[in-house]
């Protein structure tokens, strides 16, 4: 097991590397300089913008001086922003990740919930409703929900109503994280959904269900104490590809949202040429996702024993 | 009787002085009951655009910009009714008689305060000292350090530091910028520069107070609100970058008295639709709409204002080659052919304005605008035509065959284009308005910004459309750029004549000869075509009901806020 670990963050070291790397030569073949704006700078002017940010050494000597502060933590001075990258990304990652998680529970829960209800109702006007949520979730990308939710929940049924019921961007209250995270998570309780309600089908008809069943244990028991216990077990399997999709999912929620996350600087800072920022910001989630993949690689081995996480 | 006519003047300069404050900008909408605005007392929610760093010395972009207009203090400012120069934190300045020597006599009652609004210090003339050197110590890589550089040993000091190989040696005290006491404020400058005043106002040239940017660091000075000093009539209490700044009424401002907004939120917004949906729904007072928005509030009988910030595009043609847009009838067809006013109906559908001339926003010495001298001394005639003029388009362009030896169909011209689609648009249009008269087929190449940029500075392109705004209020901001050494003059455009003209006005102190110069130069660029005018830019705007009057929207002040009255 630890033999199993190691060999892991040692992959997850070199991967990092690797992506660094690719990283750090593909930005310096972009066309263009971090300074080139519209008007023209003296070239003592560049010289000195130049200097300040070590971009007047060779590449490769860069390259070294860039890798050797990525070791101690250290990912540079942002360009555009004159401050340290890390402060920013930590700063924006926080707001990020707070609508990721509030979308994440959303999904989940009302995954869970909306799959198991179609099940157990199977066939009645309930379950097509259900799965009718879960081929919107499926089939609409949030983006056009992002926009959907705020012009209706937002704004119109503000004129209808006459009252401020949902902000229509921003960030800062609780009322602020709702729509976002509704048109965030939508496509992950679709998933969750889908996936519970065919577990939760299988469980039903499984014997030990119609053993608890003649057994005359009541409905509510019988669902909770057996069915549901057992049908969840897919839904923690696909928790890992859902988490990385709502993190990395939240970019043009945010921009729809005016939310100040990290998903922007992923745009902006290529095409500011900020270096810094663009290594910074891919670093950041690199890490992340080999991070997140680890983990869920080692929590299948704790929840199913039959995964063995040797060879 | 003397009482009599002090108590005369005593009126008149009270009645000038409401009237400066209520002649801004009025809301064309007060009143329709349409867009009340945001719903917090007292306070107002602007759009903005990038604000990436405040320290001012470091400022680039307008917004930017425009936030120090509202926290910092400088010693000049524009009025945000005529544009004119007001005074600041300077409450009156002289010029020796040969216009090289400025005294600047501050006011006594500025104080530096912290983000939380408490005085931290008064705000003195070393402060200004202290901003201006700091504008010019390399090692913070101001990129408009040459605002600092106009005071004499300014460039040499900034060269000599910048360890520019054969600089001789200038220490920072030989620059000639000196607090006499802690209230006047002297300085020499290298060259006369009848826009002097101008620089000075400009936001970059801000005060610093020199204990408080020791402790915090000059590399952290200005990177968050609590690590800056403000002097201006309101302080930044709160900033997510690139998400929201709130600025806060400073009651410590010396005019604070005649300021009844209590606080700016400024918002950047990444998406027009969000945007749009946020006005509509109260929160946030003002934005910059698109053509089709505009359309969509004129519908509803919603009035859409507009102003003119002073950018004027054009094409930049790469001419110092053996493209065939080297061909000066070439390039005289291509104007002749495009049709300005329908290519702004179609792309634009704004009121934006096919370019008469190519600067814009100037003001003129006896004239409204610089672009009416230029006008007045061409007959009235304007330089460059509002709608196609096939005939003289074809007259030109046959001649241009003849010189290049080639058919319509052998001409090779391509509009290179930064992404974007209005941008692309905008090309398009001009593409099949050669096509339609001149029958060139004319290619499209899409790039990034930054590589379309840098192939323009490489002077690697055909046509590439682009545009200037002026930094100050003189010709000269637009007129310099097509000297040879300018680096800004992407087209390769080299002219003996021109560059003598633009060294004459540097010299010339009569403004009406001065401005006769620069009329020449504007008939030159006609002449010699290095770029082709296409249009004055109008921004469009909405404002909600909540606002009444007294802001303002001209150019070198996007934004002037300050003294803004809300509807009751």
């Amino acid at each position: 097991m630890a033999r199993y670990i190691i060999k892991r963050l040692i992959y997850a070291v070199l991967t990092l590397f690797v992506l660094i790397t690719l990283v750090f030569f593909m930005m310096r073949m972009l066309p263009g300089d971090p300074f080139l704006g519209e008007k023209a700078i003296s070239p003592t002017a560049l010289a000195n913008m130049n200097a300040k940010y070590g971009l007047d050494k060779p590449v490769f000597i860069q390259y070294l001086m860039y890798m050797g502060n990525c070791l101690t933590g250290d990912l540079g001075m942002s360009i555009t922003y004159n401050r340290p990258v890390m402060e920013i990304v930590a700063e924006s990652f926080v707001v990020s990740a707070d609508l990721g998680i509030r979308a994440l529970i959303f999904a989940v829960i009302a995954g869970i919930l909306l799959g198991a209800i179609a099940a157990i109702k199977r066939g009645t006007v309930v379950d097509s409703l259900s799965m009718f949520v879960a081929m919107i979730g499926v089939s609409v990308p949030s983006f056009i929900l992002g926009a959907v939710f705020q012009y209706f929940l937002g704004l119109q049924l503000r004129k209808l109503l006459g009252m401020n019921v949902f902000p229509i961007q921003g960030w800062g209250t609780f009322k602020h994280t709702l729509l976002p995270a509704f048109a965030l998570g939508l496509g992950s309780l679709a998933t969750v959904s889908r996936l519970m309600r065919t577990s939760m089908l299988d469980v039903l008809s499984s014997d030990y269900i119609k053993t608890a069943r003649s057994k005359g244990l009541s409905q509510g028991q019988i669902m909770w104490r057996h069915a549901l216990r057992n049908a969840v077990m897919p839904v923690v399997t696909i928790m890992g590809p859902t988490v990385a999709s709502v993190l990395t999912g939240t970019f043009v929620i945010e921009s729809i949202f005016n939310i100040p996350g990290l998903g922007k600087y992923f745009v902006t800072s290529i095409k500011d040429l900020d270096y810094t920022m663009i290594g910074g910001t891919v670093v950041f989630y690199g890490a992340l996702l080999i991070i997140c993949t680890l983990v869920v690689d080692l929590l299948y081995g704790f929840i199913d024993p039959r995964v063995k996480l040797e060879e | 009787m003397k009482n009599r006519f002090v108590a005369w003047l005593l009126c008149l300069v009270m009645l000038l002085s409401v009237s400066a404050v209520a002649a801004a900008e009025v809301n064309p909408n007060q009143g329709l009951g349409y867009y009340p605005g945001t719903s917090t007392k007292g306070s107002i929610a602007v759009e903005c655009s990038t604000m990436s760093v405040m320290n001012p010395i470091k400022m680039t972009y307008n917004t930017e910009l425009g936030i120090a207009r509202h926290t910092q203090e400088h010693l000049v400012r524009l009025s945000p009714v005529d544009n004119q120069i007001v005074p600041g934190a300077a409450e009156s300045w002289t010029s020796s008689p040969d216009g090289l020597t400025w005294t600047f006599n501050l006011r006594k009652d500025m104080k530096w305060v912290n983000s939380k609004g408490e005085v931290v210090g008064d705000v003195t003339a070393h402060d200004y000292v202290f901003g201006w050197r700091e504008l010019l110590n390399p090692a913070n890589a101001a990129e408009y350090y040459a605002y600092a550089a106009v005071f004499k040993n300014g460039q040499a000091y900034y060269d000599y530091a910048s360890g520019v190989p054969g600089a001789p040696e200038v220490s920072i005290e030989d620059v000639a910028i000196k607090a006499v006491d802690d209230y006047t404020l002297v300085c020499e400058l290298e060259n006369v520069l009848p826009y002097f005043l101008q620089y000075v106002k400009f936001e970059v040239m801000a005060p610093i107070y020199e204990p408080f940017y020791t402790e915090v660091g000059a590399d952290v000075y200005g990177t968050s609100p609590d690590t800056m000093l403000y002097c201006g009539p309101f302080y930044m209490s709160d900033w997510v970058l690139e998400n929201k700044i709130t600025t806060p009424k400073n009651e410590h401002w010396y005019d604070a008295a005649n300021v009844s907004l209590g606080q700016i939120e400024w918002i950047k917004y990444t998406d027009t639709n969000a945007k749009m949906n946020a006005f509509q729904g109260g929160e946030v007072d003002l934005i910059d709409v698109t053509g089709e928005q505009r359309e969509m509030f004129a519908a509803e009988g919603f009035t859409v204002s507009n102003y003119v910030g002073g950018y004027s595009f054009y094409l930049y043609c790469a001419i110092d080659n053996d493209r065939d847009i080297s061909n000066l009838n070439l390039r005289k067809a291509i104007s002749y052919a495009l049709d300005r006013e329908q290519l702004i109906n179609t792309v634009f559908k704004n009121d934006s304005e096919p370019s008469p001339t190519f600067a814009l926003g100037i003001a003129g010495v006896n004239t409204e605008t610089f672009s009416e001298a230029v006008l007045a001394a061409n007959g009235g005639e304007r330089l460059y035509p509002a709608n196609s003029d096939e005939a003289k388009a074809q007259e030109y362009f046959a001649k241009a065959l003849e010189e290049l030896g080639k058919t319509a169909d052998q001409i090779d011209i391509t509009f290179m284009v930064s992404e974007g689609t209005q941008n692309e648009l905008y090309n398009q249009v001009m593409q099949e308005q050669l096509r339609k008269v001149l029958g060139i087929e004319a290619k499209i190449e899409v790039l990034t910004i930054t590589e379309a940029r840098a192939r323009r500075n490489a002077h690697d392109y055909d046509l590439f459309a682009g545009g200037w705004g002026p930094d100050y209020n003189d010709p000269m901001t637009d007129l310099d750029l097509w000297t040879t050494t300018n680096g800004n003059n992407h087209t390769g455009y080299s002219s003996k004549k021109y560059d003598a003209l633009i060294e004459l006005a540097k010299v010339e102190t009569d403004m009406v000869e001065r401005e006769q110069i620069f009329v020449k130069c504007e008939k030159l660029i006609a002449e010699d075509m290095p770029i082709i005018p296409i249009y004055w830019r109008h921004e469009d705007y909405v404002v909600s009901e909540k606002m009444a009057e007294g802001y303002a929207r001209l150019p070198f002040q996007s934004y002037n806020l300050i003294y803004t009255k809300l509807a009751e």
